[in-house]
């Protein structure tokens, strides 16, 4: 009677250290750092306004460190490549200003192959494992992006400002609308007086 | 070659140990180990790794090299899975058996030893694999010449029908053998009338 319940007690155990990092697995496990602090480690400005050069630096660079190609799109600017199946990077360039071109990266990487992947945040990864032999390969200089060079930020703080005006514009009916409550309440007791 | 194999099951079974006790490790440093550029076998260098791959052309024109290579990826049997004229690139993949005897005799002798032993091993072997292939254009400044840079890697699935090993393809025959089929390739197309 008692040998069965130990057995038991023993495969809970073992269940559950098992489980402990494995227990509901998304497919792909994001950053829990800020975007602001995403952006800034993921994001480089290069002094040039050749777009193609940059581009196929950005193939070079990444078949010198032994990605393969997964797709490209020189249109928009990007190129996504997985490095044997484990590490898999985007990168997009832009141009801003006519002068810079902003480049951005954001690597997935896979502890094991069959495990989802993991969003990459560590700003090391990022300039050692891609600006730097990057800005190498085109001869530039990777240079820190200010807040203002990116579009997504601008948005961004706009809907926020829009976002508050909508909230600011919405307390003030609802003020506005409670005065005329309370208005009509006033008229109606003195009525019944 | 044999002790190479019987080496392989302790390996593995190493390699699934440090598996499991990896699934808590920091994604951020596994990406920056796999992130790194190839290591080239002992005694060559990054340098001799990227001259192994690259060759140069007396020919700009990208559209003619870009045909050639994807003729050439076709005899060797790869499908195209990607490719832009304006970006110089050219992706191919095949998928290709992968069982060696020794390897399975090995694995199953492995099984044997360790049934002796009381212990269960479960024999694990490459089944198959698929090899892609990644191709890139281009245009060396200043002249009419073109730099080809060509790697393979290979991305083994075992006898589970796990993907389980990748690795980038190092032996210099297989670039060897693609260069001068390429070659002829290019060759024969400026021959065609």
């Amino acid at each position: 009677m008692m040998r069965p319940f130990k057995g038991c007690i023993v495969l809970a155990g073992a269940a559950l250290v098992l489980s402990a990092c494995a227990a509901d697995r998304p497919t792909l496990i994001l950053s829990k750092k800020s975007a602001v602090e995403l952006r800034s480690m993921q994001s480089r400005a290069f002094e040039s306004n050749d777009r193609n050069k940059v581009f196929r630096g950005i193939i070079a660079t990444f078949q010198d460190l032994g990605y393969s190609i997964r797709k490209v799109e020189p249109d928009a600017g990007t190129v996504t490549a997985d490095k044997l199946a484990r590490l898999t990077m985007t990168a997009t360039a832009y141009p801003k200003d006519n002068t810079r071109m902003i480049v951005r990266a954001n690597a997935v990487v896979k502890i094991a192959l069959d495990l989802p992947g993991n969003q990459v945040d560590s700003p090391e990864f990022y300039l050692k494992r891609f600006f730097e032999p990057l800005s190498k390969a085109i001869f530039l200089q990777a240079l820190q992006v200010e807040e203002s060079d990116n579009p997504a930020v601008e948005k961004a703080e706009e809907t926020l400002k829009n976002a508050e005006e909508r909230e600011r514009l919405a307390a003030e009916l609802e003020r506005k609308k409670a005065a005329a409550e309370k208005k009509k309440d006033e008229a109606e007791s003195e009525q019944s007086r | 070659m044999r002790v190479d194999y019987l080496l392989r099951g302790p390996i593995a079974g190493m390699a699934v140990m440090a598996f499991v006790l990896s699934a808590c490790v920091s994604p951020n440093d596994v990406a920056m180990d796999i992130g790194g550029p190839p290591k080239a076998e002992e005694g060559k260098t990054a340098l001799n790794l990227r001259s192994m791959q690259t060759r140069r052309f007396d020919t700009f024109d990208e559209r003619r090299l870009l045909r050639a290579a994807t003729q050439t990826l076709q005899d060797l049997g790869y499908t195209v899975t990607e490719s832009s004229l304006k970006s110089g690139v050219l992706v191919g993949a095949k998928e290709r058996d992968a069982e060696e005897s020794g390897q399975i005799a090995g694995q199953v002798m492995l099984t044997l030893i360790f049934a002796a032993l009381g212990t269960y091993h479960s024999p694990t072997w490459d089944a198959s694999q698929k090899i892609v292939v990644t191709l890139t254009t281009s245009p060396v400044e200043n002249s009419n010449q073109s730099d080809v840079r060509v790697s393979f890697d290979r991305r083994l699935t075992n006898n589970y029908g796990d993907l389980w090993r990748s690795e980038v393809i190092l032996d210099p025959s297989v670039y060897q053998e693609f260069f001068e089929k390429f070659s002829q390739g290019v060759f024969l197309e400026g021959q065609k009338l």
